[in-house]
């Protein structure tokens, strides 16, 4: 026969220990919300209970568990999981039927298995997601690296004394075009800049041309945007043969000479 | 700083605001895992669930971290009662009760002792090696009946009722022994000057 009690005070220990039916811990819950004394006693009846689970002899974890455990946690955390505050802690382990918490019970093992079939199905998407962002940053980093080391070649082609400066002039074809060409003669580079190009038509190119002695060599076709253009060069062997540099319009495809010359310059100064 | 110097509720507060690299939940893993395990493995009886439990306790220790309020007790407590509740959880998923009920009692009377650490060998907070000795110690004052009902109510998970039709008793007398037999734990534990903040 199930007794009967009179104050929650009588069922604190019992609490403690998990050993209340459903209806008797929800009216302990219930009475501990308003009642400070009674709270007290609960925690110290908790306390005291859990003291108990020290007397399992302590069993070293695998490292497998450990690996798991904060593989698990640093991958929520890189999903961003909330951390938000959950449910107070209950006051009593392990008390049955649902008689910890003043919640609703309920059983969370199929609610759990669909979740994780969700959860596995949106780790997929998330995966296929991610590596389609690994490969799109991977794509920027390369164009952010190579515009650095040509930031850092502009500086040191503009600061070190040993680049070779061509200033270009526009000629009656295009009197509003000006530029600066760097010729490294260490590393066979050639930086040029360009501004005030004037419109080319949709079957035509602008081409740039390094001059010298011999005649003009193509260095290839290039777009302007918005009247300013800039090309960049590698490799040249020859620019100690290079006594100039000009700009033409040519149809597209580019020309093996130039036809409409728009700029032309040689060593500065 | 180093975390090996923080208390628990230092740790905590680490790992509810600012633990990014998770070495605030490791230095509390270090020190409390063996004893989280090691109860596990008493109420389940089972290595792989138990380690299961680990883990999940654990994790939920992260992910709860915000709730941890160390006014109401210390963070051993906390993590003690989160494992001792996924394990009764896990019996009742599985209508399956450990192995520890009919087995039988180690020294301390809570129940087989076939896993014990006598060496000291497992990695753990070095103020539980104290405090466990301590509470062997005081079960083992209490009278017989009275440690059985706290063994079969705090690793078995059974109910008032349960225990009472296993041992053929009233409820009463049941309620008698848990109540009678969990303060005379307090107040021996007192006496020797143990207290749940030693867990600390």
């Amino acid at each position: 026969m199930t007794p009967r009690f009179e104050h929650a005070a009588e069922l604190v220990e019992e609490y403690a220990l998990g050993l209340l039916d459903e209806a008797e811990a929800a009216w302990v819950v219930a009475h501990l919300e308003g009642c400070a004394e009674c709270r007290a006693l609960a925690d110290e009846a908790q306390q005291t209970a859990a003291l108990l689970a020290t007397t399992a002899p302590p069993m070293e974890p695998s490292p497998e568990t450990r690996d798991r455990l904060f593989e698990r946690v640093r991958q929520a955390r890189v999903v961003g999981q909330t951390r938000g505050r959950p449910a107070p802690l209950p006051r009593a382990p392990g008390s049955r039927q649902g008689a910890r918490l003043p919640l609703p019970r309920f059983n969370p093992w199929p609610a759990l298995a669909a979740l994780n079939l969700g959860l596995a199905a949106a780790l997929a998407v998330w995966g296929l997601a991610l590596q389609t962002q690994v490969q799109t940053l991977s794509a920027q980093n390369q164009a952010l690296s190579e515009q650095l080391r040509r930031q850092e070649v502009r500086l040191a082609l503009v600061s070190q004394a040993t680049a070779q400066v061509m200033d270009l002039a526009g000629t009656e074809s295009a009197p509003g075009l000006g530029g600066r060409a760097y010729l490294d003669h260490n590393t066979g580079t050639v930086w040029v800049t360009l501004r005030g190009l004037p419109e080319v038509q949709a079957d035509e190119t602008l081409q740039l041309w390094l001059i010298r002695p011999d005649g003009p060599v193509s260095a290839g076709v290039f777009a302007a945007a918005d009247g300013q253009g800039e090309v960049w060069l590698t490799g040249i062997d020859y620019l100690g043969e290079v006594s100039a540099v000009g700009v033409s319009r040519e149809q597209t495809g580019g020309s093996p000479t130039p036809t409409d010359i728009l700029a032309v310059g040689g060593p500065a100064g | 700083v180093q975390l090996t110097r923080l208390s628990d509720a230092e740790l905590m507060a680490r790992v509810a605001r600012s633990d990014t690299d998770g070495r605030a939940l490791e230095a509390l893993y270090e020190r409390y895992a063996a004893a989280a395990l090691g109860l596990s493995q008493r109420i389940l009886g089972d290595r792989g669930a138990a380690e299961d439990v680990l883990q999940e306790a654990f994790f939920r220790v992260w992910e709860r971290s915000t709730a941890f309020d160390p006014e109401r007790g210390p963070f051993a407590t906390w993590l003690f009662t989160i494992t001792r509740r996924l394990c009764i959880d896990r019996l009742r998923q599985q209508s399956a009760r450990p192995v520890v009920i009919d087995l039988p009692e180690a020294e301390d009377g809570m129940g087989p002792d076939l896993l014990a650490d006598p060496a000291g060998s497992v990695p753990e907070a070095t103020q539980l090696r104290s405090v466990r000795e301590k509470v062997r110690q005081a079960l083992q004052t209490l009278p017989a009946d009275q440690g059985e009902v706290l063994r079969l109510s705090y690793f078995g998970g059974f109910s008032r009722r349960e225990i009472a039709a296993r041992l053929g008793q009233p409820e009463g007398t049941i309620h008698t022994r848990a109540r009678l037999g969990l303060k005379k734990l307090r107040a021996t534990l007192q006496a020797m000057g143990v207290r749940p903040d030693d867990l600390e």
